[in-house]
């Protein structure tokens, strides 16, 4: 069951983010973000963490996408087509330079600690509500504590960024 | 077959990769943003991937921490874009360059 899961929405997940970066039309790429989205919840679900799985389809797909859709509605700017970007070369190689460093010391890893299984099957009630939620409201309270304190500014952020002051000149590109 | 953790480290590096090579070749600034996403869904994965390994739930947690980030960095980033939007009318990051030299 879990391989099932794990094979059909880890697929899904990587080639649908792939299709999302590929994609020119904004509106389309945000789709192919909500199926990403929606397979990482099945691969959440896979790890035996149900609540998390739930979670992840209600802010991500909801609320984060719900924002993005609202951006993409307000934003409706042309990009310019491509082969007009001109870079040095030596951008792209520093750029190429973390991921290859990223993807060499995962396979690294991998090659040394080699295949490493779960010790059996989760156990009951592993993962659900309150299992997760004794640990943010017990252990991790300040943490959580410290996670409202991040969420504040953002709000106050928000507020002042899209306050609708049209005194102010406008600009033209 | 089965799933073991190098599955699911090998499949959050695969998304993290996709996330990361998109922030770097797209000069749409929300679909950067969406790919920032990307790869704190990537991160999530291993987080939770490495809670079932430790058998705690405190992996979980840090999930959870990560959704408030990039929820805020989601709702932050797009009134930002938006304000940009309005002043210069464009979204594209080779064309916002006021900083720049």
């Amino acid at each position: 069951m879990e391989a099932i899961l794990f094979w059909i929405c880890g697929v899904l997940l990587v080639l649908s983010a792939m299709l999302m970066v590929v994609q020119r039309n904004t509106v389309a790429a945000g789709m192919w973000m909500l199926i990403a989205f929606m397979a990482a919840s099945g691969v959440l679900a896979a790890l035996a963490a149900p609540f998390l799985a739930f979670f992840q389809v209600f802010v991500y797909a909801g609320a984060v996408l719900g924002l993005f859709l609202m951006a993409f509605m307000l934003v409706q700017a042309p990009v310019r087509p491509d082969g007009r970007r001109t870079l040095p070369m030596m951008t792209y190689v520093l750029a190429a330079l973390p991921a290859i460093s990223l993807l060499w010391s995962t396979v690294l890893w991998v090659q040394r600690r080699g295949t490493m299984v779960f010790e059996g099957p989760a156990t009951d009630g592993f993962g659900s509500l309150p299992a997760v939620s004794r640990l943010l409201l017990g252990r991790y309270l300040p943490a959580f504590e410290l996670a409202c304190l991040i969420v504040l500014p953002a709000v106050i952020g928000w507020m002042a960024l899209v306050r609708s002051d049209r005194s102010r000149p406008w600009k033209s590109p | 077959m089965e799933i073991t953790l190098t599955h699911y480290l090998l499949l959050a590096t695969a998304v993290f990769l996709v996330g990361m090579v998109g922030f770097v070749a797209r000069r749409n600034a929300m679909v950067m943003l969406m790919c920032v996403e990307l790869m704190l869904c990537a991160v999530s994965i291993v987080f939770a991937a490495f809670g079932r390994w430790h058998g705690d739930e405190s992996g979980h947690v840090f999930v959870l921490m990560i959704f408030v980030v990039a929820t805020v960095q989601a709702a932050l980033g797009l009134a930002l874009l938006v304000e940009i939007y309005r002043r210069r009318r464009t979204i594209d990051v080779d064309e916002l360059k006021t900083l720049m030299e």
